[in-house]
């Protein structure tokens, strides 16, 4: 397979691949949508991935809120999925709207193994606690993210939630509106 | 909080103005009162707005937080639409000119506008990265703004539609720019370079059309919004005002899907809990009928919004069919007629008003299994009712049986009380005459035998008589618990009773549910000075639906220097203290009880 991956996509195919690799038992495992998307952002502000993020709502644990997102990283994740890399998982969650979980493809684990190593290592290097160096999970409640240490129980904040201020000036602007009130009656 | 990433900024847009449209359930005596609430009539039309709830008290004062909202009165139609302009001053951690105007019309479509000035003291050229973030913090704030005009019908529907968290429900963007920076050939062009497609989708999320309109003008269309770039842009305002109010009603109606569907899961969960709950389990059927009560609510406010969906549907089909004539007679600009084409509005009109009567319908079916189940609930609490009352009438059989053998008992053990002072007395007179050897005893005993008897039956009866008085006062003292009840009904402060209560340990703390009340029954021992020594339980029961604090029973087991009056009054004295009663409520007692 002729692969042209940028360093973004390695990592973030070495990311998924980290959490979802399959377990000796047969069991298989889906990392879920939220926790992807706030090991991303920690991965921009930790310079781990070179892409921008911004605000957008999105549901979260069947609640609407807004949450750092990376534009470009959800692109990188359609390529590798497009390249046959990553599987998606389409699941009903119990909070009443569908939610997604994603895992390394057996073509994602195959190519994974050839990546070089600084690419591994800086992902090792995100997902492990400060602590004990033990792997860390992601946990996303309804109003914060943060990393917890199963072994040292430590826990680690992920700024998913913090949405960022810009200092601004606007005035205000009325658009025209067409036939408002020109037909119609009270419910 | 400050952008800490360093923004690779692409894409710039030359004198943005942005808007940001929604959609809540209206109608023209809404927009009424919203004109007469805003005194859009008078002379000086501006008023400041806070958060800050009047609550009806005997103060002649009001203290607020920061005032946060300014409006002034632009233009309006009573009963048709109203226009201002709002500035904001919400705490922000950066300094924010938020200053927008506000349309607002019967259809229930509110549109919010402003003209981006300068960001990060950047004047005319805004990049999307900064956009974005601007974009967020007013979907934000223009919902703190709208919520102190809106009425407790459109407030109980955002909280049932938006699962209880209505700040941050989503809107429909649109950004209209003058020009847009890098330029490229074809509008299409943005798209095929994936990094400024990241930037657009950044604003609008999944950019998946972009067309040029005429020379210069392009559009980009999004699943969250749109971006119109025109050196005229003020041609447009009419057909985007128009596909505004229809996409922030598409994005309501999504919202009603989802929680209809979150409805039914929870409707499907109930069932089970009803069907599985116990007959000896009161609480679980009472939960069930709450939650059913509350759903038929929930289910009440989105059949009305549907109705409110249908009346803003024609509206818009209204407005949609006076563009089309205009377009059919050539009299609009090329680039309108095009853009007309591209949202395809028609169609869009058509697709929502099937998904409103879908929604409808399942509506229909989910009212009927609420119905269903209601009724489930309802015949399980019979058959409960049942069971108590045929336990109660055994409870009552029982206790008639063992008060009867308790009374038997009772006077056996008189008998032996009264045979044993006879036995005492007996003893005692046989102890004095040394058993007939003393010959004073002997010889009055031998010598006047009735009189012997006489004396003997005397001290038996003097015996008796002692030991019932001093048994008497033992048991009068045991039935002597104090047990003090008023029934207050009395407004009380809920937050200061929870931080009262949570200074003392419970020893219960129950709740009752129904559609118009929520009764907490807390208790809890008090002893001290205050009590004069006394170990008292205190019980209360207060209902937060209706605010009303209801029962206060003291019980006292072994009463010492108190009464009943006393009991009350301390306990009543204790709460007007921390502020749960209000002081006229003491006085009343005090007054009935002729206490002062």
């Amino acid at each position: 397979m002729d692969l042209q991956l940028t360093q973004e996509q390695r990592r973030l195919l070495i990311l998924i691949h980290t959490y979802t690799a399959p377990r000796d038992d047969g069991s298989q495992v889906w990392l879920k949508d939220l926790p992807l998307r706030a090991l991303m952002y920690d991965g921009i502000v930790k310079k781990v991935f070179d892409w921008d993020y911004s605000p957008t709502s999105v549901f979260v644990h069947g609640i609407r809120r807004f949450i750092n997102i990376s534009q470009e990283g959800e692109h990188d994740l359609i390529e590798l999925r497009e390249a046959g890399l990553v599987d998606k998982l389409r699941i009903t969650a119990t909070e009443h709207v569908p939610s997604k979980a994603y895992r390394s493809s057996v073509e994602g684990a195959a190519v994974v193994a050839d990546f070089p190593e600084e690419d591994r290592k800086t992902i090792i290097d995100l997902i492990s606690c400060l602590r004990c160096e033990s792997a860390r999970e992601v946990r996303v409640t309804s109003s914060e993210a943060f990393y917890f240490c199963k072994d040292c129980e430590s826990t680690e904040h992920i700024g998913l939630f913090n949405i960022e201020d810009v200092a601004y000036v606007a005035r205000p602007y009325l658009p025209r509106v067409l036939g408002v009130g020109s037909t119609g009656g009270e419910s | 909080m400050e952008i800490i990433d360093e923004l690779e900024e692409l894409v710039f847009l030359e004198n943005p103005r942005i808007l940001v449209t929604e959609w809540i359930p209206c109608g023209r005596n809404q927009i009424l009162s919203l004109t007469d609430g805003l005194e859009a009539v008078k002379e000086v039309n501006d008023s400041l707005y806070t958060t800050t709830m009047d609550v009806p008290n005997r103060l002649h004062t009001l203290v607020t937080g920061p005032v946060l909202t300014k409006l002034q009165m632009q233009d309006h139609d009573p009963a048709s639409y109203i226009r201002f302009h709002a500035k904001v001053f919400y705490p922000e951690t950066v300094h924010q000119v938020e200053e927008f105007g506000v349309h607002v019309d019967w259809t229930g479509r509110i549109i919010y506008g402003l003209i981006l000035e300068q960001v990060e003291k950047r004047k005319k050229r805004q990049s999307l990265d900064h956009m974005s973030r601007v974009v967020a913090d007013i979907v934000l704030d223009t919902s703190t703004m709208i919520e102190t005009m809106l009425s407790v019908f459109q407030r109980d529907v955002l909280d049932t539609v938006f699962f209880e968290n209505p700040n941050e429900r989503n809107k429909f963007v649109t950004i209209i720019a003058e020009r847009m920076t890098p330029k490229r050939k074809s509008p299409a062009d943005y798209l095929t370079e994936r990094r400024l497609k990241g930037e657009i989708n950044q604003v609008i999320e999944n950019v998946h059309k972009a067309e040029s309109l005429s020379d210069g003008e392009a559009v980009f269309l999004g699943t969250k919004g749109i971006i119109l770039v025109s050196p005229e842009p003020t041609r447009y305002e009419e057909v985007l005002s128009l596909f505004n109010g229809l996409q922030a009603l598409d994005i309501f109606q999504r919202n009603i899907h989802a929680r209809v569907g979150a409805l039914w899961d929870e409707m499907r969960e109930t069932r089970r809990l009803t069907e599985d709950v116990s007959e000896l389990d009161i609480q679980r059927v009472s939960e069930a009928q709450h939650s059913l009560s509350q759903m038929t609510d929930q289910l009440l406010a989105i059949g009305e919004c549907l109705r409110y969906m249908e009346d803003a549907l024609e509206a818009l089909s209204s407005e949609w069919r006076e563009l089309r004539e205009r377009r059919a007679a050539e009299i609009v600009h090329p680039g309108v007629s095009r853009l007309l084409s591209l949202l395809d509005i028609g169609n869009t009109l058509d697709l929502t008003g099937h998904r409103t009567r879908g929604i409808g319908r399942t509506l229909v079916g989910l009212q009927k299994e609420v119905s269903g189940v209601k009724e489930l609930a309802s015949t399980i609490g019979e058959r409960q009712m049942r069971h108590l009352n045929e336990n109660l009438q055994e409870n009552i059989v029982q206790m008639e049986t063992m008060s009867r053998s308790s009374q038997r008992t009772s006077v056996a053990i008189n008998m032996l009380q009264l045979i044993l002072a006879g036995s005492l007395a007996f003893d005692i007179l046989k102890t004095l005459s040394g058993d007939y050897e003393n010959t004073v005893f002997s010889s009055v005993a031998s010598e006047n035998p009735v009189a012997w008897l006489g004396l003997t039956v005397l001290v038996w009866v003097g015996l008796a008589s002692i030991f019932f008085n001093i048994i008497r006062p033992i048991e009068k003292r045991r039935e002597k618990g104090l047990h003090a009840r008023v029934k207050l009904n009395a407004p009380y402060d809920n937050d200061a009773l929870k931080s009262f209560l949570s200074t003392r340990e419970m020893l219960v703390q129950e709740s009752t549910w129904d559609l118009h009340h929520h009764v907490f029954r807390r208790s809890w021992s008090e002893r001290g000075e205050g009590w004069r020594n006394n170990e008292v339980t205190i019980q209360i029961d207060y209902d937060e639906l209706t605010g009303l604090f209801r029962d206060l029973v003291v019980s006292i087991p072994a009463p010492q220097y108190i009464d009943e009056n006393d009991a009350i009054q301390i306990a009543l004295l204790d709460l007007v203290t921390a502020d749960v009663l209000e002081h006229r409520t003491l006085d009343a007692f005090r007054e009935l009880s002729g206490h002062e």
